[in-house]
């Protein structure tokens, strides 16, 4: 027995346990015994209850469980999950099939989608003029040249992912007209079931721990896959609420003064895409253009009939100086969830009214992908609110993908709503 | 539905302890913390699995020592950074700073594929230095349990223990060898 020798204090873990009322009855007798008879035993015990009394002051339980259970609902509660052996085989012909699929449905309804780029109305033609001139190929022949991939529900990823994703390399064009009845057909299928379409929309919703997260946003740069989307799925069953989320515009600085037309008109339809999905056919006001809606965060929209905090999608892609990298979009689209989550407590405890806030998010991403110096710039409610902190703790546990150096990001824009 | 009120209260409860064990093997407070919240994420993501076999102590103990000496693996100069103050948080054996950090290297080096248990054995008799009734009083298992995890532990790292864990397993015979240490190649 440990405690026999009364010349040698009691073990810390022994005394620890005691503490922690851990112990089997015998034991702690026996331990209780030690303590009356050892000075050294008894000055120890001391010593552990004063440390354990300054840790949790320091460390105090309620924000350490919130951030766990942050990171549960993100990573679905259940431990990492190992893709089966039968997804890694199948997921590339899932993935064709589902394109296909997509592309036909869209391509169905849209007849105009192969139209010469001479035949489109003048109104689209402004649509595609903007942001993305770096990227010379026109939008309209080439939008569904590289389909999007499926995820959760293929349809309201190829539909956002087609009306949201900035150019470059193999990914689909943004697309750049309004939307048009046929593809709002298409979206509206992908509204019904918010949990699904919303997830997907957000192009994920985590299910991803921070040690995966490199390699998630590697993934998510090589087009997400079916069994992660699922995954996702999972995570949106976390939360007693359900949650959507849609990726966000990001730049790496303060956007450029718009351009007259071009700027506004393609930011639009995303907003409209997204609102379809999250809150579908009782949606009058889609038509609010994301500086608006960026900008006016204390006029909530008044459409978003569905239940629960949603966070939203703006648009993506805009111009900037440095803009931030599409898979630090990707990665921090996975934590939008969780950011949500951080408006729960501040909503039920009334500091926050429903409507839709832009948290605008500073901070640096370190060489080793951790995220530092992380701040929630607005909007004023937010700040002022005790969401704030949660916010900032959540950004603190972010593992972007990292850049070479110091990479700063200002003002983030990611938009969450509170129906 | 996540329980944030049951994680708090675990966390009240263990928390400290946890996190001191972290603390003595990693010698970082931040990446002690870092661990805590891993335990407990491991912990509630196989809560399923607890048995209660173990008290959650012992199990979330035991998790702790994983994950703190699995740090101590993907780091580099593992044990290179253990300073006197954290190093000497140790249980009530008598292993000094320097002799601990030498033996945690070599610890941390050895038991790759080493099941929990037998790790965190070996770590509270060659790290920290207890008995073998210690070990056996604080993790809720027999002596004779102790004798055979370590004997497994002796012959998983057989041929390969250097100076550092030398000395701890001279200082600590392990019953049913047959031998005081020399056992130790």
């Amino acid at each position: 027995m440990a405690t026999q020798s009364h010349s040698r204090r009691a073990p810390d873990i022994l005394l620890e346990r005691y503490l922690a009322g851990d112990l089997p009855a015998a034991m702690a007798e026996e331990v209780a015994k030690l303590i009356a008879l050892s000075d050294a035993t008894r000055a120890r015990l001391r010593e552990l209850e004063s440390e354990r009394a300054a840790f949790l002051a320091a460390n105090p339980a309620a924000p350490f469980a919130h951030q766990l259970a942050t990171r549960l609902a993100v990573d679905g509660g259940a431990g990492p999950r190992r893709r089966p052996w039968w997804a890694w085989a199948l997921a590339p012909a899932l993935t064709a099939a589902a394109t296909a699929v997509v592309v036909l449905a869209v391509v169905r309804q849209v007849p105009d989608v192969a139209r010469p780029l001479a035949s489109v109305p003048a109104q689209d033609l402004a649509l595609l003029a903007p942001e993305e001139s770096a990227t010379p190929a026109p939008a309209t022949s080439s939008r569904f040249a590289t389909p999007p991939p499926p995820t959760a529900a293929p349809e309201a990823e190829a539909v956002r992912q087609a009306a949201a994703e900035p150019a470059g390399g193999a990914k689909p064009q943004p697309k750049k007209d309004a939307p048009v009845p046929g593809r709002a057909r298409s979206k509206a299928r992908a509204a019904p079931d918010p949990g699904k379409g919303g997830a997907a929309g957000g192009g994920g919703l985590g299910g991803l721990g921070d040690r995966d997260e490199r390699k998630k946003a590697k993934e998510e740069g090589q087009k997400t896959s079916a069994p992660a989307a699922s995954k996702r799925d999972d995570a949106m069953a976390a939360p007693a609420v359900p949650i959507q989320v849609a990726d966000q515009p990001a730049v790496a600085t303060p956007p450029p003064p718009p351009a007259p037309v071009a700027e506004s008109r393609p930011t639009r339809a995303p907003v409209a895409i997204e609102r379809e999905i999250a809150a579908p056919a009782s949606s009058p006001g889609a038509a609010a253009s994301v500086g608006a809606a960026a900008a006016d965060v204390s006029a909530p929209p008044a459409d978003d009939s569905g239940a629960g905090i949603t966070a939203v999608e703006a648009a993506k892609g805009r111009k900037a100086s440095a803009p931030v990298r599409p898979e630090v979009l990707a990665a921090v689209r996975r934590h939008a969830a969780a950011l949500a989550l951080c408006l729960r407590p501040a909503f039920a405890a009334g500091e926050l009214g429903s409507g839709k806030y832009t948290l605008l998010l500073d901070f640096v991403i370190q060489p080793s992908g951790a995220v530092i110096k992380g701040r929630l710039r607005g909007p004023e409610a937010l700040v002022a609110s005790s969401a704030r902190l949660c916010v900032v703790t959540a950004m603190r546990s972010w593992r972007l993908p990292p850049p070479d150096g110091d990479e700063v990001v200002t003002a983030l824009p990611v938009t969450v709503a509170i129906p | 539905m996540i329980d944030e009120a049951a994680i708090a209260a675990l966390y009240e409860r263990y928390g400290h302890a946890l996190y001191r064990r972290c603390l003595s093997l990693v010698a970082n407070p931040d990446d002690a913390r870092e661990l805590l919240q891993e335990i407990f994420l491991q912990f509630w993501r196989g809560r399923d699995r607890f048995e209660g076999r173990s008290s959650v102590f012992t199990y979330l103990y035991r998790i702790a020592t994983n994950k703190a000496i699995d740090m101590l693996r993907r780091r580099t100069t593992a044990g290179a950074v253990v300073d006197e103050k954290h190093a000497d948080e140790r249980s009530g054996g008598g292993f000094g700073a320097e002799r601990r950090a030498a033996a945690l290297r070599e610890l941390a080096e050895l038991t790759v594929g080493l099941d929990e248990e037998t790790l965190t054995i070996a770590v509270l008799a060659y790290v920290d230095g207890m008995t073998q009734d210690e070990v056996a009083a604080a993790m809720d298992l027999s002596r004779r349990t102790v004798g055979k995890k370590l004997k497994r532990f002796l012959e998983h790292t057989r041929g390969r223990v250097g100076d550092g864990l030398r000395q701890g397993l001279v200082a600590q015979p392990v019953e049913g060898t047959g031998t005081d240490g020399d056992t130790v190649p």
